[in-house]
Protein backbone atom coordinates (compact mmCIF):
# COMPACT_ATOMS: atom_id res chain seq x y z
CA UNK A 1 0.00 0.00 0.00
CA UNK A 2 2.98 1.97 0.74
CA UNK A 3 4.32 2.20 -3.06
CA UNK A 4 0.87 2.66 -4.30
CA UNK A 5 0.45 5.64 -2.25
CA UNK A 6 3.77 6.69 -3.05
CA UNK A 7 3.03 6.93 -6.71
CA UNK A 8 -0.21 8.38 -6.22
CA UNK A 9 1.62 10.99 -4.23
CA UNK A 10 4.20 11.95 -6.74
CA UNK A 11 1.63 11.80 -9.91
CA UNK A 12 -0.36 14.42 -7.87
CA UNK A 13 2.50 16.33 -7.47
CA UNK A 14 2.85 16.00 -11.73
CA UNK A 15 -0.78 16.79 -12.02
CA UNK A 16 -1.01 20.35 -9.76
CA UNK A 17 2.15 21.32 -10.84
CA UNK A 18 0.98 21.45 -14.42
CA UNK A 19 -0.14 24.62 -15.62
CA UNK A 20 -2.72 23.22 -18.08
CA UNK A 21 -5.08 22.39 -15.08
CA UNK A 22 -5.21 26.00 -13.79
CA UNK A 23 -6.05 27.68 -16.96
CA UNK A 24 -8.46 24.84 -17.49
CA UNK A 25 -9.65 25.40 -13.87
CA UNK A 26 -10.20 29.46 -13.92
CA UNK A 27 -11.74 28.58 -17.04
CA UNK A 28 -13.87 26.46 -15.70
CA UNK A 29 -14.78 28.27 -12.79
CA UNK A 30 -15.76 31.66 -14.63
CA UNK A 31 -18.13 29.36 -16.83
CA UNK A 32 -20.04 28.22 -13.46
CA UNK A 33 -20.38 32.20 -12.63
CA UNK A 34 -21.43 32.47 -15.94
CA UNK A 35 -24.37 29.71 -15.57
CA UNK A 36 -25.55 33.19 -13.04
CA UNK A 37 -25.37 35.59 -15.27
CA UNK A 38 -27.50 33.89 -17.74
CA UNK A 39 -29.88 32.16 -15.41
CA UNK A 40 -30.25 35.97 -14.11
CA UNK A 41 -31.09 37.46 -17.94
CA UNK A 42 -33.37 34.54 -18.40
CA UNK A 43 -37.29 34.62 -18.58
CA UNK A 44 -38.89 32.05 -16.44
CA UNK A 45 -36.89 29.35 -14.71
CA UNK A 46 -33.79 30.84 -14.25
CA UNK A 47 -32.81 28.48 -11.35
CA UNK A 48 -32.64 25.38 -13.73
CA UNK A 49 -30.71 27.17 -16.13
CA UNK A 50 -28.16 28.46 -13.50
CA UNK A 51 -27.84 24.70 -12.36
CA UNK A 52 -28.09 22.91 -15.51
CA UNK A 53 -25.37 25.42 -16.75
CA UNK A 54 -23.32 25.11 -13.44
CA UNK A 55 -23.42 21.14 -13.74
CA UNK A 56 -22.22 20.79 -17.28
CA UNK A 57 -19.61 23.27 -17.01
CA UNK A 58 -18.04 20.95 -13.76
CA UNK A 59 -18.85 17.82 -15.99
CA UNK A 60 -17.40 19.07 -19.26
CA UNK A 61 -14.40 20.44 -17.97
CA UNK A 62 -14.00 17.87 -15.24
CA UNK A 63 -13.95 15.27 -18.46
CA UNK A 64 -11.61 17.74 -20.63
CA UNK A 65 -9.06 17.63 -17.67
CA UNK A 66 -9.43 13.74 -17.05
CA UNK A 67 -8.84 13.00 -20.44
CA UNK A 68 -6.24 15.35 -21.15
CA UNK A 69 -4.21 13.74 -18.61
CA UNK A 70 -5.58 10.45 -17.70
CA UNK A 71 -4.36 10.01 -21.77
CA UNK A 72 -0.78 11.22 -21.22
CA UNK A 73 0.07 9.58 -17.69
CA UNK A 74 1.57 6.43 -18.16
CA UNK A 75 2.80 7.22 -21.93
CA UNK A 76 4.77 9.86 -20.43
CA UNK A 77 6.56 7.39 -18.01
CA UNK A 78 7.06 5.25 -21.21
CA UNK A 79 8.08 8.04 -23.77
CA UNK A 80 10.32 9.95 -20.97
CA UNK A 81 11.68 6.73 -19.52
CA UNK A 82 11.10 7.33 -16.23
CA UNK A 83 9.18 3.84 -15.96
CA UNK A 84 12.43 2.32 -15.78
CA UNK A 85 13.59 3.62 -12.52
CA UNK A 86 10.29 2.84 -10.99
CA UNK A 87 9.84 -0.60 -12.04
CA UNK A 88 13.50 -1.48 -11.51
CA UNK A 89 12.49 -0.95 -7.73
CA UNK A 90 10.34 -3.83 -5.58
CA UNK A 91 6.84 -2.68 -7.06
CA UNK A 92 4.30 -4.99 -9.05
CA UNK A 93 3.27 -2.85 -12.59
CA UNK A 94 -0.31 -3.43 -10.78
CA UNK A 95 0.64 -1.10 -7.95
CA UNK A 96 2.18 1.72 -10.29
CA UNK A 97 -0.91 1.88 -12.10
CA UNK A 98 -3.25 1.94 -9.03
CA UNK A 99 -0.92 4.80 -7.87
CA UNK A 100 -1.34 6.57 -11.10
CA UNK A 101 -5.13 6.05 -10.71
CA UNK A 102 -5.54 7.29 -7.55
CA UNK A 103 -3.04 9.56 -7.97
CA UNK A 104 -5.31 11.14 -10.87
CA UNK A 105 -8.71 10.53 -9.13
CA UNK A 106 -7.79 12.51 -6.13
CA UNK A 107 -6.29 15.76 -8.44
CA UNK A 108 -9.86 15.37 -10.35
CA UNK A 109 -11.88 15.00 -6.57
CA UNK A 110 -9.25 18.70 -5.36
CA UNK A 111 -10.32 20.30 -8.43
CA UNK A 112 -14.32 19.20 -8.67
CA UNK A 113 -14.35 20.22 -5.11
CA UNK A 114 -13.28 23.92 -5.82
CA UNK A 115 -15.90 24.02 -8.98
CA UNK A 116 -18.47 22.54 -7.36
CA UNK A 117 -17.95 24.80 -4.15
CA UNK A 118 -17.88 28.01 -6.39
CA UNK A 119 -21.45 26.41 -7.92
CA UNK A 120 -22.85 25.36 -4.66
CA UNK A 121 -21.81 29.03 -2.70
CA UNK A 122 -23.60 30.87 -5.95
CA UNK A 123 -27.00 28.60 -5.56
CA UNK A 124 -26.55 29.15 -1.75
CA UNK A 125 -26.91 33.19 -2.70
CA UNK A 126 -29.76 32.37 -4.75
CA UNK A 127 -31.62 30.91 -2.19
CA UNK A 128 -32.23 27.96 -3.54
CA UNK A 129 -34.32 25.16 -2.08
CA UNK A 130 -32.68 22.74 0.40
CA UNK A 131 -33.88 19.93 -1.54
CA UNK A 132 -32.56 21.03 -4.68
CA UNK A 133 -29.17 22.55 -3.16
CA UNK A 134 -28.87 18.66 -1.69
CA UNK A 135 -29.87 17.22 -5.07
CA UNK A 136 -27.18 19.41 -6.94
CA UNK A 137 -24.81 18.28 -4.34
CA UNK A 138 -25.26 14.60 -5.14
CA UNK A 139 -25.44 15.58 -8.83
CA UNK A 140 -21.87 16.85 -8.21
CA UNK A 141 -20.65 13.65 -6.01
CA UNK A 142 -22.25 11.48 -9.17
CA UNK A 143 -20.63 13.20 -11.67
CA UNK A 144 -17.13 12.76 -9.65
CA UNK A 145 -17.73 9.14 -10.03
CA UNK A 146 -18.18 9.48 -14.00
CA UNK A 147 -14.96 11.22 -13.76
CA UNK A 148 -13.10 8.28 -11.94
CA UNK A 149 -14.80 5.94 -14.42
CA UNK A 150 -13.12 8.33 -17.61
CA UNK A 151 -9.94 8.26 -15.58
CA UNK A 152 -9.60 4.85 -15.29
CA UNK A 153 -10.49 4.30 -19.47
CA UNK A 154 -7.80 7.49 -20.40
CA UNK A 155 -5.31 4.97 -18.45
CA UNK A 156 -5.90 2.31 -19.97
CA UNK A 157 -5.45 3.59 -23.62
CA UNK A 158 -2.85 5.67 -22.17
CA UNK A 159 -0.88 2.09 -21.24
CA UNK A 160 -0.75 1.01 -25.23
CA UNK A 161 -1.61 4.36 -27.33
CA UNK A 162 -0.39 7.86 -27.66
CA UNK A 163 -1.66 10.79 -25.82
CA UNK A 164 -3.92 12.04 -29.22
CA UNK A 165 -5.06 8.52 -30.04
CA UNK A 166 -5.86 8.04 -26.26
CA UNK A 167 -8.17 11.29 -26.62
CA UNK A 168 -9.93 10.16 -29.34
CA UNK A 169 -10.74 6.49 -27.86
CA UNK A 170 -11.58 8.25 -24.47
CA UNK A 171 -13.85 11.18 -26.11
CA UNK A 172 -15.40 8.53 -28.09
CA UNK A 173 -16.02 5.86 -24.93
CA UNK A 174 -17.55 9.59 -22.98
CA UNK A 175 -19.73 10.09 -25.74
CA UNK A 176 -21.20 6.64 -26.47
CA UNK A 177 -21.25 6.83 -22.29
CA UNK A 178 -23.58 9.06 -22.51
CA UNK A 179 -25.98 8.17 -25.55
CA UNK A 180 -25.85 4.51 -24.36
CA UNK A 181 -29.57 4.38 -23.17
CA UNK A 182 -30.77 6.30 -25.99
CA UNK A 183 -28.91 4.05 -28.97
CA UNK A 184 -30.73 1.31 -27.18
CA UNK A 185 -34.34 3.17 -27.33
CA UNK A 186 -33.39 4.04 -30.87
CA UNK A 187 -32.45 0.45 -31.67
CA UNK A 188 -36.30 -0.78 -29.85
CA UNK A 189 -37.59 0.97 -32.73
CA UNK A 190 -35.69 -0.97 -35.87
CA UNK A 191 -36.69 -4.22 -37.34
CA UNK A 192 -33.58 -5.32 -38.03
CA UNK A 193 -32.70 -8.35 -35.32
CA UNK A 194 -29.17 -7.47 -36.06
CA UNK A 195 -28.99 -4.20 -35.28
CA UNK A 196 -30.79 -4.76 -31.86
CA UNK A 197 -28.49 -7.37 -31.14
CA UNK A 198 -25.63 -5.29 -31.95
CA UNK A 199 -26.62 -2.30 -30.32
CA UNK A 200 -27.81 -4.70 -26.91
CA UNK A 201 -24.04 -5.84 -27.07
CA UNK A 202 -22.65 -2.16 -27.03
CA UNK A 203 -24.98 -1.38 -24.13
CA UNK A 204 -23.45 -3.90 -21.82
CA UNK A 205 -19.79 -3.41 -23.13
CA UNK A 206 -19.42 0.16 -23.07
CA UNK A 207 -20.39 2.04 -19.41
CA UNK A 208 -23.74 3.74 -19.61
CA UNK A 209 -22.65 7.18 -17.86
CA UNK A 210 -26.81 8.76 -18.02
CA UNK A 211 -26.76 6.69 -14.82
CA UNK A 212 -24.25 9.55 -13.06
CA UNK A 213 -26.47 11.95 -14.68
CA UNK A 214 -29.49 13.47 -12.49
CA UNK A 215 -29.48 17.01 -13.29
CA UNK A 216 -32.57 16.54 -15.50
CA UNK A 217 -34.79 15.73 -12.36
CA UNK A 218 -33.44 18.80 -10.15
CA UNK A 219 -35.83 21.10 -10.69
CA UNK A 220 -38.45 18.85 -10.24
CA UNK A 221 -39.44 19.81 -6.42
CA UNK A 222 -40.93 15.57 -6.34
CA UNK A 223 -38.10 14.10 -7.10
CA UNK A 224 -36.61 12.66 -4.05
CA UNK A 225 -33.04 10.48 -5.33
CA UNK A 226 -33.41 7.34 -2.82
CA UNK A 227 -30.55 5.73 -1.10
CA UNK A 228 -30.59 2.07 -2.52
CA UNK A 229 -31.01 3.75 -6.20
CA UNK A 230 -27.85 6.08 -5.36
CA UNK A 231 -25.97 2.94 -3.97
CA UNK A 232 -26.92 1.34 -6.81
CA UNK A 233 -25.01 4.09 -9.18
CA UNK A 234 -22.14 4.16 -7.00
CA UNK A 235 -21.89 0.05 -7.09
CA UNK A 236 -21.72 0.37 -10.98
CA UNK A 237 -19.21 2.78 -11.13
CA UNK A 238 -17.03 0.92 -8.38
CA UNK A 239 -17.44 -2.67 -10.48
CA UNK A 240 -16.98 -0.99 -14.08
CA UNK A 241 -13.84 1.01 -13.08
CA UNK A 242 -12.56 -1.76 -11.22
CA UNK A 243 -13.24 -3.57 -14.30
CA UNK A 244 -11.29 -0.52 -16.68
CA UNK A 245 -8.20 -1.16 -14.29
CA UNK A 246 -8.20 -4.87 -13.92
CA UNK A 247 -7.86 -5.25 -17.91
CA UNK A 248 -5.28 -2.14 -18.19
CA UNK A 249 -3.26 -4.65 -15.29
CA UNK A 250 -3.36 -7.56 -17.73
CA UNK A 251 -2.31 -5.70 -20.11
CA UNK A 252 0.39 -3.71 -18.69
CA UNK A 253 1.42 -6.72 -17.18
CA UNK A 254 2.58 -7.98 -20.35
CA UNK A 255 3.91 -5.02 -22.09
CA UNK A 256 7.67 -5.01 -22.08
CA UNK A 257 9.37 -1.19 -22.34
CA UNK A 258 12.07 -1.97 -25.15
CA UNK B 1 28.38 -17.23 -5.64
CA UNK B 2 27.19 -15.86 -9.02
CA UNK B 3 24.95 -12.71 -8.73
CA UNK B 4 23.89 -12.56 -12.02
CA UNK B 5 23.68 -16.20 -14.35
CA UNK B 6 22.59 -15.62 -18.03
CA UNK B 7 22.04 -18.43 -20.26
CA UNK B 8 21.17 -19.02 -23.61
CA UNK B 9 19.18 -15.79 -23.69
CA UNK B 10 17.55 -14.89 -26.67
CA UNK B 11 15.75 -11.50 -27.41
CA UNK B 12 13.07 -10.78 -30.57
CA UNK B 13 11.89 -7.54 -30.96
CA UNK B 14 8.97 -7.03 -33.60
CA UNK B 15 7.89 -4.54 -36.01
CA UNK B 16 5.43 -2.19 -34.90
CA UNK B 17 2.50 -3.38 -38.21
CA UNK B 18 4.26 -6.14 -39.73
CA UNK B 19 5.23 -8.04 -36.45
CA UNK B 20 8.25 -9.41 -38.26
CA UNK B 21 10.84 -10.96 -35.71
CA UNK B 22 14.25 -8.97 -34.84
CA UNK B 23 16.71 -11.14 -33.28
CA UNK B 24 18.41 -8.90 -30.80
CA UNK B 25 20.32 -10.64 -28.49
CA UNK B 26 21.42 -14.69 -29.74
CA UNK B 27 21.81 -17.32 -27.35
CA UNK B 28 23.96 -15.27 -24.91
CA UNK B 29 25.44 -16.82 -22.10
CA UNK B 30 27.39 -15.26 -18.90
CA UNK B 31 27.87 -14.71 -15.37
CA UNK B 32 28.50 -12.29 -12.98
CA UNK B 33 30.44 -13.50 -9.56
CA UNK B 34 29.59 -11.70 -6.61
CA UNK B 35 32.07 -8.66 -5.77
CA UNK B 36 33.38 -8.42 -9.30
CA UNK B 37 33.10 -5.63 -11.68
CA UNK B 38 31.93 -6.83 -15.01
CA UNK B 39 31.63 -4.38 -18.42
CA UNK B 40 29.72 -5.28 -21.14
CA UNK B 41 31.02 -3.57 -24.35
CA UNK B 42 29.58 -3.52 -27.59
CA UNK B 43 28.93 -0.98 -30.71
CA UNK B 44 26.09 0.76 -30.64
CA UNK B 45 22.69 -1.53 -31.31
CA UNK B 46 24.92 -4.61 -29.64
CA UNK B 47 21.94 -5.04 -27.39
CA UNK B 48 23.90 -3.83 -24.21
CA UNK B 49 21.17 -1.96 -22.90
CA UNK B 50 18.48 -5.19 -23.86
CA UNK B 51 20.56 -7.17 -22.04
CA UNK B 52 20.38 -4.98 -19.11
CA UNK B 53 16.79 -4.06 -19.19
CA UNK B 54 16.21 -8.35 -19.43
CA UNK B 55 18.49 -8.72 -16.37
CA UNK B 56 16.35 -6.37 -14.38
CA UNK B 57 13.18 -8.12 -15.91
CA UNK B 58 11.85 -4.89 -17.93
CA UNK B 59 12.06 -7.03 -20.61
CA UNK B 60 10.81 -10.74 -20.71
CA UNK B 61 13.40 -13.29 -22.78
CA UNK B 62 12.01 -15.09 -25.67
CA UNK B 63 13.97 -17.84 -24.53
CA UNK B 64 16.75 -18.63 -22.88
CA UNK B 65 16.99 -17.82 -18.59
CA UNK B 66 18.30 -14.72 -16.40
CA UNK B 67 18.55 -15.20 -12.79
CA UNK B 68 19.30 -12.99 -10.03
CA UNK B 69 20.59 -14.26 -7.06
CA UNK B 70 19.77 -17.16 -7.70
CA UNK B 71 15.66 -16.11 -8.32
CA UNK B 72 14.11 -15.36 -11.85
CA UNK B 73 14.68 -11.59 -12.61
CA UNK B 74 10.79 -10.90 -12.68
CA UNK B 75 11.16 -11.14 -8.61
CA UNK B 76 10.03 -8.46 -7.21
CA UNK B 77 11.58 -9.14 -3.32
CA UNK B 78 14.83 -9.86 -5.83
CA UNK B 79 14.84 -6.00 -6.57
CA UNK B 80 14.87 -4.90 -3.61
CA UNK B 81 18.92 -5.64 -3.60
CA UNK B 82 19.64 -3.99 -7.14
CA UNK B 83 20.09 -0.60 -7.68
CA UNK B 84 19.91 0.56 -11.58
CA UNK B 85 20.98 3.56 -13.34
CA UNK B 86 19.32 4.04 -17.12
CA UNK B 87 21.13 5.32 -19.93
CA UNK B 88 20.84 9.46 -19.96
CA UNK B 89 18.43 9.05 -17.30
CA UNK B 90 15.19 11.36 -17.57
CA UNK B 91 13.77 12.27 -14.30
CA UNK B 92 10.23 14.02 -13.56
CA UNK B 93 10.93 17.89 -14.07
CA UNK B 94 8.53 18.94 -11.75
CA UNK B 95 10.24 17.38 -9.15
CA UNK B 96 13.82 18.46 -7.68
CA UNK B 97 16.57 16.25 -6.40
CA UNK B 98 15.40 15.72 -3.20
CA UNK B 99 11.53 15.00 -4.05
CA UNK B 100 13.10 12.29 -6.39
CA UNK B 101 15.38 10.59 -3.79
CA UNK B 102 12.35 10.94 -1.34
CA UNK B 103 10.09 9.35 -4.49
CA UNK B 104 12.20 6.86 -4.71
CA UNK B 105 12.62 5.68 -1.18
CA UNK B 106 9.31 5.16 -0.65
CA UNK B 107 9.17 3.05 -3.46
CA UNK B 108 12.26 1.12 -1.69
CA UNK B 109 10.26 1.27 1.71
CA UNK B 110 12.56 3.54 3.38
CA UNK B 111 10.78 5.32 6.07
CA UNK B 112 11.70 8.31 8.64
CA UNK B 113 15.12 9.39 9.93
CA UNK B 114 17.10 6.45 7.92
CA UNK B 115 15.30 7.89 4.75
CA UNK B 116 16.61 11.64 5.35
CA UNK B 117 20.07 10.10 6.64
CA UNK B 118 20.40 8.42 3.56
CA UNK B 119 19.57 10.88 1.42
CA UNK B 120 21.32 13.39 2.99
CA UNK B 121 24.28 11.19 2.90
CA UNK B 122 24.08 10.02 -0.66
CA UNK B 123 23.61 13.71 -1.99
CA UNK B 124 26.58 14.57 0.06
CA UNK B 125 28.12 11.44 -1.86
CA UNK B 126 27.05 12.75 -5.77
CA UNK B 127 28.09 15.94 -4.22
CA UNK B 128 24.59 17.60 -4.94
CA UNK B 129 23.88 18.55 -1.31
CA UNK B 130 23.91 22.53 -2.83
CA UNK B 131 21.67 21.32 -5.59
CA UNK B 132 19.23 19.14 -4.17
CA UNK B 133 16.57 21.56 -4.36
CA UNK B 134 16.75 22.71 -7.74
CA UNK B 135 13.86 21.23 -9.79
CA UNK B 136 15.57 17.99 -12.21
CA UNK B 137 14.26 20.28 -15.01
CA UNK B 138 16.59 23.18 -14.60
CA UNK B 139 19.80 20.36 -14.23
CA UNK B 140 22.53 20.07 -16.32
CA UNK B 141 23.04 16.50 -17.62
CA UNK B 142 26.01 15.80 -15.03
CA UNK B 143 23.71 16.45 -12.35
CA UNK B 144 21.23 14.44 -13.36
CA UNK B 145 23.75 11.46 -13.97
CA UNK B 146 24.42 12.14 -10.15
CA UNK B 147 21.15 12.14 -8.92
CA UNK B 148 20.78 9.19 -10.81
CA UNK B 149 23.60 7.14 -9.78
CA UNK B 150 22.33 8.68 -6.33
CA UNK B 151 18.98 6.97 -6.32
CA UNK B 152 20.70 3.77 -7.83
CA UNK B 153 22.49 3.39 -4.11
CA UNK B 154 19.35 4.39 -2.10
CA UNK B 155 18.76 0.67 -0.67
CA UNK B 156 22.51 -0.04 -0.56
CA UNK B 157 22.15 -2.58 -3.16
CA UNK B 158 24.29 -5.65 -3.63
CA UNK B 159 24.38 -5.63 -7.51
CA UNK B 160 24.58 -2.13 -8.99
CA UNK B 161 23.75 -1.76 -12.88
CA UNK B 162 24.84 1.30 -14.67
CA UNK B 163 24.08 1.91 -18.02
CA UNK B 164 26.51 4.28 -19.60
CA UNK B 165 26.79 5.97 -16.18
CA UNK B 166 29.32 8.56 -17.70
CA UNK B 167 28.36 9.12 -21.18
CA UNK B 168 28.04 12.68 -21.82
CA UNK B 169 29.70 14.03 -18.63
CA UNK B 170 32.61 16.24 -18.61
CA UNK B 171 36.20 14.77 -17.19
CA UNK B 172 35.39 16.57 -13.82
CA UNK B 173 32.02 14.67 -13.74
CA UNK B 174 32.94 11.38 -15.46
CA UNK B 175 36.25 11.41 -12.62
CA UNK B 176 33.35 11.51 -9.40
CA UNK B 177 31.21 8.89 -11.08
CA UNK B 178 34.28 6.74 -11.34
CA UNK B 179 35.18 7.35 -7.74
CA UNK B 180 31.94 6.46 -6.63
CA UNK B 181 32.13 3.35 -8.30
CA UNK B 182 35.39 2.66 -6.86
CA UNK B 183 34.20 3.04 -3.79
CA UNK B 184 31.23 0.62 -4.57
CA UNK B 185 33.98 -1.75 -5.50
CA UNK B 186 35.76 -1.27 -2.33
CA UNK B 187 32.83 -2.06 -0.34
CA UNK B 188 32.54 -5.24 -2.45
CA UNK B 189 29.37 -4.65 -4.57
CA UNK B 190 28.68 -6.23 -7.66
CA UNK B 191 28.83 -3.77 -10.40
CA UNK B 192 27.66 -4.55 -14.41
CA UNK B 193 27.95 -1.95 -16.33
CA UNK B 194 27.17 -0.92 -20.22
CA UNK B 195 30.13 2.25 -21.62
CA UNK B 196 31.56 3.18 -24.18
CA UNK B 197 34.46 4.71 -22.61
CA UNK B 198 37.11 2.52 -22.78
CA UNK B 199 39.64 4.06 -20.62
CA UNK B 200 36.98 3.83 -17.24
CA UNK B 201 36.12 0.51 -18.58
CA UNK B 202 39.90 -0.29 -18.32
CA UNK B 203 40.73 1.12 -14.72
CA UNK B 204 37.06 -0.20 -13.41
CA UNK B 205 36.17 -3.60 -14.83
CA UNK B 206 37.47 -6.87 -13.55
CA UNK B 207 35.89 -8.60 -16.57
CA UNK B 208 34.54 -7.42 -20.09
CA UNK B 209 32.31 -9.45 -22.54
CA UNK B 210 31.81 -7.61 -26.01
CA UNK B 211 28.53 -7.87 -27.58
CA UNK B 212 28.60 -7.31 -30.98
CA UNK B 213 25.09 -7.86 -32.96
CA UNK B 214 23.06 -10.00 -30.08
CA UNK B 215 26.21 -12.20 -29.60
CA UNK B 216 28.97 -12.08 -27.02
CA UNK B 217 32.46 -12.04 -29.14
CA UNK B 218 34.58 -12.40 -26.27
CA UNK B 219 34.61 -12.63 -22.39
CA UNK B 220 37.72 -12.06 -20.64
CA UNK B 221 39.46 -10.74 -17.78
CA UNK B 222 40.86 -7.30 -18.13
CA UNK B 223 44.22 -7.87 -16.57
CA UNK B 224 44.54 -10.62 -19.20
CA UNK B 225 43.89 -8.28 -22.02
CA UNK B 226 46.20 -5.40 -20.74
CA UNK B 227 49.35 -8.04 -19.32
CA UNK B 228 49.62 -10.42 -22.15
CA UNK B 229 50.97 -7.41 -24.68
CA UNK B 230 49.42 -8.07 -27.62
CA UNK B 231 46.87 -5.18 -26.72
CA UNK B 232 48.04 -1.58 -25.84
CA UNK B 233 45.10 -1.04 -23.90
CA UNK B 234 41.44 -2.22 -23.58
CA UNK B 235 40.62 -0.12 -26.66
CA UNK B 236 42.85 -1.86 -28.77
CA UNK B 237 41.60 -5.19 -27.64
CA UNK B 238 38.00 -4.39 -28.54
CA UNK B 239 38.88 -2.64 -32.22
CA UNK B 240 40.28 -6.40 -32.85
CA UNK B 241 37.45 -8.21 -31.30
CA UNK B 242 34.62 -5.93 -33.04
CA UNK B 243 37.36 -6.57 -36.64
CA UNK B 244 37.22 -10.49 -36.11
CA UNK B 245 34.96 -12.34 -37.84
CA UNK B 246 36.15 -15.48 -36.72
CA UNK B 247 34.78 -14.38 -33.14
CA UNK B 248 31.46 -15.53 -33.95
CA UNK B 249 31.09 -19.41 -32.99
CA UNK B 250 33.88 -18.93 -30.36
CA UNK B 251 33.03 -21.26 -27.14
CA UNK B 252 33.57 -18.77 -24.31
CA UNK B 253 34.79 -19.86 -20.80
CA UNK B 254 32.46 -18.60 -18.18
CA UNK B 255 34.17 -15.67 -15.57
CA UNK B 256 35.05 -17.93 -13.08
CA UNK B 257 36.93 -20.30 -15.44
CA UNK B 258 39.01 -17.63 -16.72
CA UNK B 259 42.69 -17.96 -15.75
CA UNK B 260 44.17 -14.28 -14.87
CA UNK B 261 47.77 -14.54 -16.54
CA UNK B 262 49.90 -12.45 -14.42
CA UNK B 263 49.46 -9.06 -12.72
CA UNK B 264 46.65 -8.90 -10.20
CA UNK B 265 43.35 -9.01 -10.79
CA UNK B 266 41.79 -6.26 -10.18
Amino acid sequence: MDKITAIAKNTFKETIRDRILYVILIFAILMCLLAVILGSLSIGNNIKIIIDFGLASINIFGVILAIFIGTSLVFKEIDRRTIYIILSKPIDRWEFLLGKFFGLSFTMTIIVALMSAVFLLMLFVYNIPLNQLYLAFVSVVLILMELYLIVAVSILFSSFSTPLLSMVFASCIWLIGHFNPVMLELANFSNNAMILNLVTLFHYIFPDLSVFNIKNNIDNFEYVINLPDLGLKFLYGIVYTSIILLITMFSFNRKEFN
Amino acid sequence: MNIIEVNNLVKYFYSEFKRTPIKILDEITFSVPQGVTFGLLGPNGAGKTTTMKVILGLLKPSSGSVSIMGKKSTDKHMRAKIGYMPESPYFYTYLNGYELLSFCSDLLGLKGKKKKERIDELLETVGMTSRAYTRLGKCSKGMLQRIGIAQSLLNDPELVMLDEPMSGLDPLGRKDIRDIIISLKQQNKTIFFNSHILSDVQELCDYVAVLKLGKILDLESTSNIINNKKFNNLEDYFIHIIKDETLVDKNLKPVEEIVVLSGEEK
